[in-house]
């Protein structure tokens, strides 16, 4: 791992903030921040400032930057597609896309293709995925995951704002989206859908590791003021979802597999401080065992991932097709989940 | 009843079963004494299938009391429901201890939850069965409601449940309130139930060891600024299950039958639940 890569940013908000002008700024030898790009040019001055980059207010003019190596796609999932495809024709090295990598699974297939096609390495910022915690669970249950029978993910958390603002001071927090009373059936629905994609997305793909495929939601709710439960079977197994964002200080983000004779839980931290890796318990016949992991957190392992394929054009621990397939499962969880809501009974 | 009351097994009962009660009994030795003489007091092994006949022929023999231990689902809400007005009717005291209700720290953490948590929005809990103990779900459903029961959140709404052979899951409502219940095939030694009731400006938590001993359950609720652990309770739910009944059966006081009623209406629902969809 050598050779210090510039990095541009695409959108600057609390997730640029709070996360990965802190991480880059934990990697120095891999990375130095060159430009940052918002279309509120306040926001670009003000967040290109902390790391001493260009500021920019459009696309072009950060892959215009010569010293931009890698680009960091942090704007809504909308614009991903677009811009994977502009960063790909620009011949930059390499590409950090925020999660959901796209908004449809199409876009995603579009996004798969033109990094193929440039031959450029792309890295998801799914950071549970990165987490060196859940690495070595991986490892260490590698083989009995064909035994799991039910997956169960609790992600209980109070909202973004508390623990933004210990990770960094935030130049401007977008308004909160207004909430008018009651939500008809049709709002509980992309509700939920937006929750699937916006919070459980975190889980998804470790889930997707051990259940590949969704066979179906038997029922879903939205909580309010937000949350939902889902219960679904993938590959066989019964996948319970319980997600609940309320003003309350405690965190509890776990995600449980059992199966034969062992179960695993890993622990995470909340997302945004950079709070070290999730706690692994393994628990077996013979009692409990906590593996040790490296002190870093997924945040550090999704750049230092990106750096290992750039500069030393290491295999890809996700490939491309992995990681398309990894947002289509979520789109189908969501979608599944929306129509759920929607009729009150099974998909 | 200022004296050890007088306490007896209901037949027919397993060995080892009457083992345990002894072993209770012995801890509170003031209170309850197996001497001879005509019981006042009797344990009904609620593991065999009959037990709901052996606790009706209890009542027509006049006792004073008797703990119905760990009941399996089997018997209806109705015959339930008839055996209740027959003790009722016979003044005795019915106490049923169910794996996780009766355990001493849950009174103190519903009472502890009802003034500090207001507005619960979720009750989350779940439900950890050693594998080879698995298998008979209903019977663990039936003690899961009654958990929820005596939490004061009563299902009163089912709007999924779904059953296999390596658990189940149970989504419904209490009022205003989403419940979720979940049962797990899962390895020795792991906690038997965990579970969170999340309001809007707090939360209440509980942790059930598995096993009958006296290892105490945690509980603890969280607010605005701290998380208060609720004082380890180290008796067992068969200790202050029996030490219930030997109060009310002396007291006579409030309905001596209300154990049952509850545990018809959590048969009642059981019933309904397994009927629905068996998935996964």
């Amino acid at each position: 791992m050598s050779g210090q890569l510039g990095v541009g940013i695409l959108g600057a908000g609390p997730v640029t903030q709070a996360i990965h002008l802190p991480t880059l700024a934990r990697l120095p030898d891999l990375f130095r921040v060159t430009a940052v790009m918002d279309v509120d040019a306040q926001v670009a001055e003000s967040v290109a400032a902390r790391a001493m980059a260009e500021p920019a207010q459009s696309v072009q003019a950060v892959l215009d930057n010569p010293s931009v190596d890698v680009v960091a796609v942090c704007s809504p999932p909308r614009f991903h597609a677009e811009q994977v495809a502009a960063i790909c024709a620009a011949g930059k090295r390499g590409i950090l896309c925020e999660k959901p990598l796209a908004a449809t699974s199409g876009e995603a297939e579009e996004i798969r293709r033109a990094a193929e096609a440039a031959g450029i390495p792309l890295v998801v910022g799914a950071m549970h995925a990165y987490d060196p915690g859940w690495l070595a669970a991986f490892d260490a249950c590698a083989g009995w995951f064909d035994g799991v029978h039910t997956i169960r993910s609790t992600i209980v958390l109070p909202f973004n704002d508390r623990f933004e603002d210990w990770a960094t001071q935030i130049a401007r927090r977008p308004a909160p989206a207004a909430n008018s009373g009651t939500p008809s059936p049709q709002e509980r629905a992309q509700r939920i859908r937006g929750l699937v994609l916006g919070l459980s997305v975190h889980n998804l793909p470790l889930i997707r590791a051990v259940a590949p495929t969704l066979d179906r939601v038997d029922h879903a709710e939205f909580l309010t003021p937000f949350g939902g439960v889902i219960s679904a079977v993938a590959a066989g197994r019964r996948v319970d979802l319980v997600a609940f964002m309320r003003p309350v200080w405690r965190p509890d983000w776990r995600l449980e597999f059992w199966g034969e004779e062992r179960s695993l839980s890993v622990s995470f931290t909340p997302s945004y401080v950079h709070a070290g890796p999730a706690s692994v318990t393994i628990t077996d016949r013979h009692g409990e065992r906590r593996l040790a992991t490296p002190a870093h957190n997924g945040y550090q392992g999704e750049w230092m991932e990106l750096h290992n394929l750039v500069s030393a054009a290491a295999t890809p621990r996700y490939p491309l097709s992995t990681v398309v397939d990894d947002v289509a499962f979520a789109i189908d969880v969501a979608d599944a989940a929306a129509s759920a809501v929607l009729s009150g009974g099974p998909q | 009843m200022t004296s050890p009351a007088t306490v007896s097994i209901a037949r027919p009962a397993r060995e080892d079963f009457a083992r345990s009660q002894r072993v209770v009994w012995a801890s509170l030795p003031v209170s309850l004494s197996e001497g001879p003489g005509e019981a006042r007091l009797l344990a009904v092994d609620g593991r065999l299938p009959d037990w709901l006949d052996a606790l009706a022929a209890a009542i027509r023999a006049g006792l004073a009391g008797a703990l119905v231990v760990r009941p399996v689902a089997g018997p209806s809400a109705p015959d339930i429901r008839a055996v209740a007005d027959a003790a009722t009717d016979a003044g005795t005291t019915v106490v049923v201890q169910t794996a996780w209700a009766s355990n001493p720290a849950v009174p103190q953490l519903a009472s502890a939850a009802a003034k500090q948590v207001p507005g619960i929005r979720l009750v989350d809990s779940l439900v950890q069965v050693p594998g080879d103990s698995a298998g008979q779900w209903a019977d663990v459903l039936l003690d899961h409601l009654a958990l929820l029961r005596a939490m004061s959140w009563p299902l009163d709404a089912v709007h999924f449940a779904t059953h296999g052979a390596n658990g189940y899951t149970v989504s419904g409502r209490q009022q205003a309130t989403a419940v979720t219940m979940s049962a797990v095939r899962s390895t020795p030694g792991q906690p038997a139930v965990r579970m969170a009731a999340y309001g809007a400006t707090g939360e209440a938590h509980l942790v059930v060891p598995a096993g009958d001993t006296a290892a105490p359950a945690a509980a603890w609720i969280v607010d605005q600024t701290a998380e208060t652990v609720q004082p380890t309770r180290y008796e067992s739910a068969a200790r202050a299950s029996w030490r219930r009944l030997y109060g009310a059966a002396a007291e006579r006081s409030g309905e001596p039958a209300a154990d049952l009623l509850d545990l018809a209406d959590d048969a009642e629902c059981v019933a309904a639940i397994t009927k629905k969809r068996g998935r996964a």
